[in-house]
């Protein structure tokens, strides 16, 4: 499977989907003029992925800032993930924030009530991207 | 003032002494027309009519200053109007009389008439009649030294003006209360009302000047953008004249060059001609030349033609640029059009969504500190606030709809008719004292999943409000909270405590069966709540280009919590600026600001505030606010000087040995009051000296401060802590 990559603009986040080496991140802010095409590239991978997961998965999400309509594109990723946790999968979410951003880690903690996948915190000084 | 309404009545007394045979010829003819009108429809009986033409005699008259004749045409209007039961003319005709009554100053006479057409006005239930009337009787009555009446009845016309949201008429209000009270000796009372009627008046000439610099803004540039496209359409056109000359010239040059060709030909010709002639062969000669001559004939011919061709051709594409431009002109046209009616409509909408914001006199009212910082980030806004005062419980909102623009503010509108229903119904149906905030919050919830067909949570369907709603109860001293989403910031004795909304919307969610939880918490005098939308703590900006961030506003917050609270609105939109730099502004804005006042009203201490051994100078230019000033020290026996101007003012502290302080207005003539309190405190350094400033005064608490002011106070003053203040100045 190829790996899926979309450099960050200012508007949009910085996506690296990469089957074989186990690499699934998004990384920066995300608030683009029309969300549901900047990320249809996105959901067309990541359901051919779901389709034949690998064993473990670690998703990485780096986020400065999203807007609402954004804010429901990551519930979604979040419900593939699940999908894929459901398979007997092991799948796990790491919600990295700054150490500083307070809201950022409150809505990490809202995703991880919302959804099944389960959710690891980490608080950074500055992301490495 | 009063000279001028004492020559004012005298001028009226003047007039009043007019008889009809005095009239103006023209009014006179006038009038006979008028009266023949009525002979005519007396003959036929028509009613309607007589009523009209007896109206048009008893105005002119009216005019003119014959009050007998104009009462006594009114009052035969008025039987036709009553046989007619024409109730809006018999209101109308009896506020007339009043009028005419109160111009000779009679009174008593006008009163009664007032009064017939005010239960007209009732029975008709006309806000705007009963208005007028209620205006009407009190100035009547106010003339008959009858304060306390006119006082009710103005109190009515108040609160049929705040009905009517027509700010002009909620002034009127104001200004006449004011005097009222004035005359009634309740200065308490007079500050008040003329502080809200100098705050409305301030606010309607505000909105006059900015109507008029908008429209006069809109004309210029309408003016300029006209004189571009003219501009531009004029370079175009010459251009595609020159082009059009060019090509012209082009082929003209062709044409000449060929004919020499054909010259330099016909001279070959002519030579062999020659040699021909010498060989006596004229013969072939000629011949030679007649088919010399046609083929010169059909060169020519031919070439004509085709310059004629090559024109037309020419003509026919400057016809289809003409064309293409035109096409393409009128579809620039519809789509600025297009894009004008789009605005115009959305701007329309603005207006709707404003007048169903508080208005900004109820919420001063009911809190006088505070402060609302709303930004939209586009024309209209998805964030709203929203408040209600019930038994001296304040109800207070913040809100954020998703998405912002047109979508937001639909949702908005929905949030705030909810909130006025809600709040009703409850208090209908249980009381206010069980009021609680989340069940307010629980309650929306139901109505926008109701309202919006939410069945279940899927992604299509997460239009919600995120809020945090407040009551405030300063009896009890509580204030209980409850969020969704979002927070309130509570500072208290200068820490930040924050109360967490629930992590869900108000709309359809998996936790929508799970009330949201109510908060309670003690308060305090001057503790500041802070209610806000997300927009300024998620604004992108700063040197790395990032979220503002809560915690930077929480401490943003805790450095400038102390000022006054208009101070405060202005430091945050400062801040919001320049975090912003030129980032696009994300998202709407809104934080609403409260200082908490729970304090008993302590209505007699000002009686036991006595400094009848004291002397205080006034700085003050203005008339008006030196005599405020004034009737809120009389209470307090305080010797009163005055100067009207900053050079004034320092030769008074020279003078006077014994000044105990100093009020020191700063917008003043000759020198100001900064310059002046400089110079003061130069000789006497231990006067006490207050400034008194107005808001637009930049960094006025600053430069008050570096002049050596030892307070200040900000413009309109609250008598309350006026007092207080210069009771920590003057007290032994």
């Amino acid at each position: 499977m190829e790996p899926l990559i979309i450099e960050a603009s200012s508007a949009t986040p910085k996506i690296f989907l990469d089957k074989n080496s186990g690499k699934f991140e998004i990384a920066g802010k995300s608030f683009p003029e029309e969300s549901r095409s900047f990320y249809a590239p996105l959901f067309s991978w990541m359901n051919q992925y779901a389709d034949n997961p690998n064993e473990e998965t670690l998703f990485e999400f780096k986020m400065e800032y999203f807007n609402s309509s954004s804010s429901l594109i990551i519930l979604e990723i979040l419900n593939l993930l699940d999908t894929i946790l459901k398979k007997g999968k092991k799948v796990t979410v790491a919600w990295n924030h700054l150490e500083v951003d307070d809201d950022m880690f409150d809505a990490g903690e809202e995703y991880s009530e919302l959804v099944k996948v389960p959710f690891v915190f980490n608080a950074v000084e500055e992301f490495d991207i | 003032m009063i000279k001028q309404i004492c020559l004012t009545y005298f001028l009226l007394l003047l007039v009043g002494f007019v008889s009809a045979q005095d009239l103006d010829q023209n009014v006179l003819d006038q009038i006979n027309t008028y009266q023949s009108e009525l002979e005519k429809h007396k003959n036929t009986n028509n009613t309607i009519q007589q009523a009209n033409y007896l109206n048009k005699i008893a105005y002119l008259y009216w005019d003119n200053g014959v009050y007998n004749k104009a009462i006594e045409n009114f009052s035969q209007s008025l039987k036709f109007n009553q046989a007619n039961n024409n109730k809006n003319g018999i209101k109308s005709i009896y506020y007339n009389i009043g009028l005419i009554y109160s111009d000779q100053e009679k009174y008593n006479e006008a009163l009664s008439n007032f009064n017939n057409g005010l239960d007209v006005a009732r029975n008709l239930n006309q806000k705007e009649g009963i208005y007028s009337g209620l205006i009407n009787k009190a100035s009547a009555l106010k003339n008959l030294s009858k304060y306390a009446e006119a006082i009710v009845s103005l109190t009515e016309a108040l609160g049929i003006a705040q009905e009517l949201s027509n700010l002009k008429l909620i002034r009127t209000c104001y200004g006449m209360l004011a005097e009222n009270y004035e005359l009634l000796g309740d200065s308490e009372n007079t500050m008040k009302y003329f502080e809200l009627f100098a705050s409305v008046d301030k606010h309607i000439k505000a909105e006059q000047i900015k109507e008029i610099e908008e429209r006069s803004k809109q004309e210029v540039q309408k003016a300029q953008t006209e004189k571009t496209r003219t501009q531009q359409a004029l370079t175009e056109k010459s251009d595609q004249l020159e082009e059009t000359q060019q090509t012209l010239e082009a082929s003209k040059k062709l044409s000449k060059q060929q004919e020499l060709e054909l010259e330099v030909k016909e001279l070959a010709i002519r030579e062999k001609e020659a040699e021909l002639k010498n060989e006596k062969i004229i013969r072939y000669g000629i011949t030679f030349i007649f088919v010399v001559i046609l083929i010169f004939s059909i060169l020519i011919f031919r070439q004509f033609k085709e310059k004629k061709k090559a024109n037309q051709k020419l003509g026919e594409q400057n016809v289809q640029i003409i064309a293409q431009k035109e096409e393409i002109e009128k579809q620039r046209d519809l789509a600025n059009q297009q894009k004008k009616d789009i605005t115009d409509s959305i701007e329309y909408a603005k207006r709707i969504q404003t007048a169903l914001l508080p208005p900004a006199g109820f919420i001063k009212r009911n809190l006088p500190e505070h402060f609302i910082y709303f930004k939209p980030r586009d024309i209209v806004s998805g964030d709203f606030y929203w408040m209600m005062n019930k038994d001296d419980k304040i109800i207070i909102t913040a809100a954020d709809c998703t998405g912002h623009g047109v979508p937001g503010a639909f949702m908005s509108m929905l949030g705030t008719a909810f909130l006025n229903e809600i709040v009703n119904k409850i208090i209908e149906n249980k009381h206010v004292y069980s009021l609680q905030a989340n069940e307010i919050l629980n309650q929306l919830r139901n109505y926008i999943i109701d309202s919006l067909h939410q069945s279940q949570y899927d992604n299509e369907s997460k239009d919600g409000i995120d809020m945090s709603l407040c009551i405030i109860d300063s009896k009890n001293k509580k204030l209980q909270f409850s969020g969704a989403h979002n927070p309130v910031y509570i500072i208290k004795n200068n820490e930040l405590q924050i109360l967490k909304g629930d992590r869900m919307p108000v709309s359809i969610h998996p936790n929508k069966d799970k009330s949201f939880t109510n908060h309670e918490i003690d308060i305090e005098e001057n503790d500041i709540i802070y209610l806000f939308s997300d927009g300024f703590v998620d604004q992108i900006g700063g040197l790395k280009n990032r979220k503002y961030m809560s915690r930077n506003f929480q401490e943003f917050l805790l450095k400038i919590h102390k000022e006054p609270m208009e101070v405060q609105h202005k430091l945050l939109d400062k801040e919001f600026e320049s975090w912003r730099g030129n980032n696009i502004q994300l998202d709407d804005i809104l934080v609403i600001g409260i200082k908490l006042e729970v304090a008993e009203k302590v209505i007699n201490k000002k009686d036991t505030y006595d400094w009848g051994n004291k002397v205080i100078l006034i700085a003050e230019d203005t008339e008006m606010n030196y005599i405020f000033l004034v009737e809120a020290l009389k209470p307090t026996n305080v010797q009163i000087l005055r100067a009207k101007d900053g050079e004034e003012a320092i030769q008074v502290c020279r003078d006077n040995e014994q000044i105990d302080l100093v009020l020191m207005d700063i917008n003043m003539p000759k020198l100001d009051g900064f310059e002046s309190t400089r110079r003061i405190k130069e000789f006497k350094p231990n006067i006490p000296i207050i400034a008194q400033t107005a808001l637009n005064i930049e960094d006025a608490r600053e430069k008050a401060a570096e002049v050596g002011c030892d307070d200040y106070i900000l413009k309109p003053i609250r008598l309350k802590q006026f007092l207080t203040k210069l009771e920590s100045f003057l007290k032994d």
